[in-house]
């Protein structure tokens, strides 16, 4: 091989020996841009996200303050918007925080950042991949912003045929493209991070070794690759079939809008574990760190994140009870459905079992793992309501869907997101913030979550159905508690931007270990060196917090020498 | 990245220092492929679903208007599927060959392999290109656009009497001869359907074709330069793995759309 | 690293003489099916074609994919997803013939007849 010219000058020989930390190794807005390193990708996602978060909310506060108002006088009908107006608002909180938020928060945000710390290696897989999605990512959220520009889009998020082909006059053809975009960047994250974990993993760490959240990550990752290109394919024929005038989905020409639905659940079903799975292996951190015990059943956690994401595969019927259907697919979609709850309730019992006897801090990551659990159970509960039959036929299409989907789902991405943000905060910025104002945030936004979404539940069952710009009087006053449960959340919000860019500002500098975490990825500096260690971390099982011990002059944990092997690969 | 040397990181990176493809975060070059191996394999599972969003489609209205399929066959020239099922098999051949040259070391057979391989690929679209511009002479096309002439209804009936086929397909497709097209268009609705799904799948399937001959060109130039061998030929392998998926797909089509009536 | 590994090649190599026998096999086969599809089996038509391209596949991913020799690990991979496209075809086929009549009656039906022709009066205003 000697004497070749060599073409991945970037590949090979020059391993980059910078001082400093990820952050200044390298400087200038180009350094960023072109990135290669998993955790300034990581840290352009965790931004992405934020503003997408930031931009759904808006939606979500501006549909919550119309609906202040029942349209049953003229006054109250033109309070805020029009009509016309809601749906496009109803429809843009919907898809923009599923498709630009919810997706990529946990997985590309943190996992970027984490997953190749907690495997001591040095980035994913594939570098330039991982890059490549980003900018996918990117383009997806510009065309969003087009449709945003170019009339909008009212079809709700889940843009079904045939109003979505036939009727719609708002930018259907951008949407649809802006998701095929996006679902593309998904499925080459996940691919990336199957990669990663099967191949980077350091010699002796067993699959039954690594810390939970990449078993989650690793879950999750398994749907990413398989589901999203159904909705890939779906999205492009929506598109095809509005511009060539062809009609798969509409029956007017011979098509078959139930065969849409199938197809768009048989992603989009999956799609709700590619946003749970990573929350609950932030949770899996969190939980046993803050309890300083070794989390319970860790085998349980593990396969039952695989069991999920199988299982979710094979339900995707229970979104179509109503929509025609035939009665034998209700009854076996209703049937898989409910075994779900068999290893979603194991997690919930493992998360209860590690905390029990153990020395709890409450810290700010832990207040958002504790609500969490809340929040999950509820939304898990109610979700049985929704898998049985008949239940589901008294509520389809009311708040009641809304408010158990909020409470498993975005609450469970919500609460996991601002658990992992500011667990691994230390760790990313190297910045300490202040605790008391964290928890302060924290219960701002459960008490907001609640307020928002418990009225919810109430107002279904009595009948208010899901996405009308109107409503009769007597639900007027759940709408009121609902809106301002939503401003509080808007506050709560408010208060973790405003202390976490104050820490940024002047927070105090992060030890390495600033909670007593196990996993490798403390074992770097905070923020970590460009190649994440500077010494070959060594390895332990990741939930033995009797290898950590405080550390006086830092205020941190540091590991004990000598216990555990080196994690080489 | 640019890079500013200062301090070295503790565990160095001497010990692999001169295999000159090996990515900086591996450490030997069978972590390397093995790692590329899975991760084309997962591409090559969601190639299988996005195309088996399209089966789905095609299974649902095959298996709930079979007699579209029994008619819409007789549109399509299966000598020409037949021609470019066989081209595609070879081109599949010589990809697999030109992984066995570049893991051989023989520069020579890898880049004339490639060189065929894109030629199968060329001669498959250009077969492609005389049946699409065909039916689009004719009318025979997608949803809406569907406007079949005459000349090519009276060729397809043909047909189908000469194979002794269905007397009530030959009825419908006399009905509609000569009639104005706002009601030809109107009485043929459900026929256009299997014409949809054909453009869409087949078409879908050339883009594939486009791109791997994309591909394999990159690949060519890469090869005349002497840049593969038995350590480093992953591009060349996950390309040829890629393409074999393109003859894999179009395996199932040929028959779906060309043989079953 | 030991100098062995240096000049190790990559993967397994596939003889020349099975490449070839895959391509007869292939070739073959495509004979048969053609053929079969001369003779009108009625619904067996499409089982017999498709078990054909199954086989066809099957060669095709066992040797010049190398499945046969590769870490198991692919196959899974594979295997999953072809398996995943079975089930959605196979629960949206058992489905669809229970509503299908609802689409095919709604076609036939005055509702839509009545609303295709106020949209063709309303495209001729
Ligand atoms: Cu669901």
């Amino acid at each position: 091989m000697a004497g070749e010219v060599s073409l991945n000058g970037s590949m090979h020989g020059t391993h980059d020996h910078v001082g400093g930390n990820y952050l200044n190794a390298t400087k200038g807005l180009k350094s960023w841009l072109l990135t290669l390193d998993h955790k300034r990708i990581g840290i352009m996602y965790l931004v992405s996200v934020c503003i997408a978060l930031a931009l759904g909310g808006t939606f979500a506060l501006l549909l919550r303050t119309k609906l202040l108002h029942g349209g049953y006088t003229p006054e109250a009908a033109a309070f805020i918007g029009s009509s016309k107006d809601y749906n496009q608002w109803m429809t843009l909180h919907g898809a923009v925080m599923v498709f630009l938020f919810m997706i990529p928060a946990i997985p590309a945000a943190f996992g970027n950042f984490v997953l190749p710390m907690m495997l001591g290696a040095k980035d994913v897989a594939f570098p330039k991949l991982n890059l490549f999605s980003y900018y996918l990512y990117f383009t997806g959220t510009v065309m969003f912003l087009v449709v945003l520009v170019m009339g909008g889009l009212d079809t709700g998020w889940t843009m079904y045929a045939p109003y979505s082909i036939v009727h719609s006059k708002t930018a259907v053809p951008y949407a649809t493209l802006a998701v095929f975009i996006l679902g593309f960047s998904s499925i080459l994250t996940g691919l990336n991070f199957i990669a990663t974990i099967h191949k980077l993993r350091p010699k002796g760490m067993t699959p039954f070794r690594m810390p939970l959240f990449l078993w989650a990550i690793y879950a999750t990752s398994v749907i990413q690759v398989l589901a999203t290109p159904v909705i890939g394919i779906l999205t492009f024929m929506l598109f095809i079939e509005k511009i060539m005038g062809i009609g798969f989905f509409n029956p007017a020409l011979g098509g078959d809008p139930l065969l849409f639905q199938h197809l768009f659940w048989f992603y989009s079903h999956p799609a709700v574990y590619i946003m749970v799975l990573p929350a609950m292996g932030v949770i899996n951190e969190v939980i046993p760190t803050f309890s300083r015990k070794p989390i319970f059943g860790y085998k349980m956690m593990a396969f039952s994140s695989l069991a999920i994401a199988f299982i979710g595969f094979v339900v995707w019927g229970h979104h179509l009870f109503v929509s025609g259907q035939s009665p034998f697919a209700n009854v076996a979609f209703s049937a898989i459905t409910l075994t779900v709850a068999v290893p979603s309730a194991i997690k919930v019992f493992n998360w209860v079992s590690t905390m029990y006897k153990g020395d709890i801090h409450f810290t700010t990551p832990m207040m958002y793992a504790l609500f969490f659990i809340y929040l999950f159970a509820i939304g898990g509960l109610t979700g049985i309501f929704l898998t049985a039959l008949p239940g589901n036929i008294h509520t389809h299409d009311t708040y009641f869907v809304i408010a158990h989907f909020h409470f498993v789902m975005v609450g469970a991405v919500i609460f996991g997101f601002l658990a992992g943000l500011n667990y691994w905060w230390p760790k990313i910025t190297g910045k300490l913030y202040n605790n008391k104002a964290g928890v302060l945030g924290s219960v701002l936004i459960f008490l907001g979550f609640n307020l928002t979404f418990l009225p919810q539940f109430v107002m279904g069952l009595k009948g208010m159905p899901r996405r009308y710009a109107n409503y009769a009087q007597e639900f007027e006053i759940y709408h009121q508690l609902s809106t301002a449960g939503a401003y509080l959340l808007g506050v709560g919000f408010l208060t973790v931007l405003l202390y976490l860019l104050a820490s940024l500002a002047k927070g105090k500098k992060a030890p390495s270990n600033p909670w007593g975490a196990a996993s490798l990825d403390w074992q770097s500096t905070s923020p970590p060196h460009m190649h994440n260690f500077e010494k070959t971390p060594l390895m332990g099982d990741p939930y033995d917090y009797s290898l950590v011990s405080h550390d006086e002059k830092t205020g941190g944990y540091v590991r004990k020498p000598g216990e555990g092997s080196s994690a080489h690969h | 990245m640019s890079s500013t040397a200062t301090a070295e990181p503790a565990h160095a990176h001497g010990h692999h220092g001169h295999e000159k493809n090996l990515a900086h975060h591996f450490d030997t070059m069978e972590q390397q492929f093995d790692a590329g191996k899975i991760g084309i394999w997962l591409f090559l599972a969601t190639e299988v679903l996005f195309f088996g969003g399209l089966f789905t489609v095609y299974s649902i209205y095959r298996a709930n208007h079979p007699q579209l399929y029994h008619i819409g066959q007789y549109f399509l020239t299966w000598e020409m599927g037949a021609i470019n099922t066989a081209v595609l098999i070879f081109s599949s051949l010589t990809a697999a060959w030109a992984v066995r040259a570049a893991q051989l070391n023989q520069k020579k057979i890898l880049v004339s392999m490639l060189v065929i391989t894109f030629l199968c690929a060329a001669t498959f679209m250009v077969v492609k290109y005389f049946e699409y511009s065909h039916k689009i002479h004719e009318g025979v096309l997608w949803g809406q656009a569907f406007n079949p002439s005459d000349a090519e209804l009276n060729h397809v009936i043909e047909k189908i009497e000469h194979k002794g086929g269905d007397p009530k397909a030959i009825e419908f497709l006399e009905a509609i001869k000569e009639r104005p097209v706002a009601e030809k268009k109107d009485m043929v609705a459900p026929l256009q359907m299997f014409f949809s799904i054909y453009f869409f799948m087949t078409g879908l399937h050339g883009i594939h074709v486009l791109v791997g001959m994309g591909l394999i060109a990159w690949l060519i130039v890469r090869a005349s330069k002497g840049q593969f061998n038995n350590r480093y030929f992953a591009p060349v392998d996950s390309v040829a793995l890629y393409w074999h998926i393109v003859d894999l797909i179009w395996i199932f089509l040929f028959p779906l759309f060309y043989l079953i009536g | 690293m030991s100098k062995h590994d240096e000049h190790h090649t990559l993967g397994h190599v596939m003889p020349a003489s099975t490449l070839i026998n895959v391509f007869l096999a292939l070739i073959v086969l495509t004979v048969v099916t053609v053929a079969v599809a001369q003779k009108d089996l009625g619904p067996l038509n499409v089982w017999v074609a498709l078990f054909i391209a199954s086989i066809k596949g099957s060669i095709v991913c066992a040797y010049f994919m190398h499945l046969k020799y590769d870490k198991k690990l692919n196959l899974l991979i594979f295997g999953i997803s072809v398996v995943l496209v079975l089930i959605m075809i196979t629960f949206t086929i058992v489905d669809s013939h229970f509503y299908y009549n609802n689409i095919d009656s709604y076609q036939q039906s005055e509702t839509f007849q009545a609303a295709k022709a106020a949209a063709a009066s309303s495209a001729a205003k």
